[in-house]
């Protein structure tokens, strides 16, 4: 029963500060956010991580170039590490940051609530993450069930007929053609499906006829 | 004021397209002066062919034109062709680069007007030994362009002295790929070596042709060029001394 004296009491309420939800909850938020924001800066935070692995790649083959006749890696090593780092600066790197920016950035600058279609936005993110996993997956898994390796090797830009298989032994190519295919972006490289067109005429003729 | 800020731009873009259109033409429609040597080079993975078809022989590696006089200009023109993938003929005091495309024919023309060896490399990533796709551009006087070419028409020297070498090299795989014209080798993947010895390298550039080098370059391949596509054939160091003796009359 109320009287006078507890209406006017204030109510017992506890603090403002937020508590702090699980771990488990707050990686979960994470991965299942929709926002915008929250999937720019992971597409930064992948960029970021893309940009570093790359620049130690990039580190490798400087101190391979540092003095002549260097062995510090082998040829084939060397080629991987080079398709290895065009492929992660621009496709892992330069891109998600860029994208990472974009999706931060246009919502707020349009006034809009969030992109359109955030569910289509988020797959996106995690079609990047799992491209870039796979083509490094190719590191270990490229050659083979030996776990012998072998990542692409055939320079970034692809061209066939090295990216043949009568040219590009192994499957590493395949790796280094079929990670660009879950990225939303893959539109914007359509040289990578050169190697495809260059299966059906595998047979072309050779300039061997003198 | 705003339509000169679009009539200017466009007319100097006009003029700009003529201008550069004329020196395309100019170059690309160049009369062959009489006395240009032709070549056909060849890119494999990871050598040079270079084919004279006046002068009927073909070689490898090192390139050699008579120099030009600037007065009455005997360049040499380059037919560019490739066997396998796209490799780039970069010679880079005498031309810039011109891709090697199969399929397809290109072609670029030298104009060295001094005597010297020119180094180029190729220019466009070919696969594994790409960075020992080296070549060697050998600028030298007429006589001596010429007395060269006779060199290189005449069939592959014979020494008796070095027959069980010769036997060797024709009865075994060696024949598959590599010519030696006057005997049973008439392949053509590798690259021919009826002259190997006029050559100042091995291996497309990536040895000196010493007598070492090529007992080496024999046995394991591998051991000068890593990734490169001739196989150690797996023979007696006998037959490798017989057939390396054998190569070494090859002048």
């Amino acid at each position: 029963m109320l009287d006078a004296d507890s209406i006017s009491k204030p109510m017992f309420v506890p603090p403002a500060e937020a508590v702090a939800r699980p771990l488990f909850d707050r990686v979960h938020a994470w991965i299942v956010t929709v926002d915008h924001k929250k999937l720019g800066l992971m597409y930064i935070g992948y960029g970021i991580l893309f940009l570093v692995i790359g620049g130690v790649e990039a580190t490798v083959m400087l101190i391979q170039l540092a003095i002549p006749h260097n062995h510090f890696v082998s040829p084939e090593t060397f080629n991987q590490l080079f398709t290895m780092h065009g492929t992660t600066m621009i496709f892992f790197a330069a891109m998600a940051i860029v994208f990472g920016v974009a999706v931060y950035l246009l919502p707020l600058m349009i006034g809009a609530r969030d992109m359109a279609f955030p569910r289509l936005n988020a797959w996106g993110f995690w079609m990047s993450a799992l491209g870039g996993i796979i083509l490094y997956f190719s590191f270990v898994g490229g050659g083979g069930l030996y776990g012998a390796g072998g990542a692409p090797d055939v320079g970034w830009f692809a061209y066939a007929p090295l990216t043949s298989p009568a040219f590009s032994v192994g499957h590493g190519q395949y790796y280094h053609h079929h990670f660009v295919l879950p990225l939303p972006r893959h539109d914007v490289e359509p040289d990578t499906d050169t190697s495809e067109s260059a299966h059906e005429d595998a047979d072309y003729p050779v300039v061997r006829a003198a | 004021v705003e339509l000169a800020w679009t009539v200017i731009p466009v007319l100097i873009v006009v003029v700009l397209f003529l201008a550069a259109a004329r020196v395309i033409h100019a170059i690309e429609d160049a009369k062959m002066p009489p006395g240009t040597t032709q070549v056909v080079a060849v890119g494999h993975q990871f050598w040079w062919e270079f084919r004279y078809p006046d002068h009927r022989f073909v070689t490898a590696n090192e390139l050699h034109v008579p120099v030009s006089d600037p007065q009455h200009p005997t360049p040499t023109h380059l037919t560019l062709m490739s066997a396998d993938v796209d490799h780039s003929f970069w010679v880079p005091k005498l031309a810039g680069k011109t891709d090697l495309i199969p399929n397809r024919v290109n072609s670029t023309w030298i104009d060295p007007h001094e005597t010297g060896v020119f180094v180029g490399q190729c220019a466009q990533y070919c696969g594994t030994q790409h960075a020992k796709m080296l070549l060697r551009v050998v600028v030298e006087s007429r006589e001596d362009f010429d007395k060269w070419v006779s060199n290189e028409q005449r069939l592959a020297a014979e020494a008796d002295s070095v027959a069980q070498g010769r036997r060797v090299f024709e009865s075994t795989a060696c024949l598959n790929c590599h010519t030696i014209s006057g005997t049973n080798a008439r392949g053509t993947f590798g690259p021919d070596l009826t002259h190997l010895m006029s050559r100042a390298t091995l291996a497309s550039g990536a040895a000196a042709n010493t007598r070492e080098n090529l007992h080496l370059w024999i046995k394991d391949p591998d051991a000068i060029k890593p990734g490169c596509l001739m196989p150690a054939m797996q023979m007696s160091d006998q037959e490798i001394d017989a057939v390396t003796d054998y190569l070494m009359t090859l002048h």
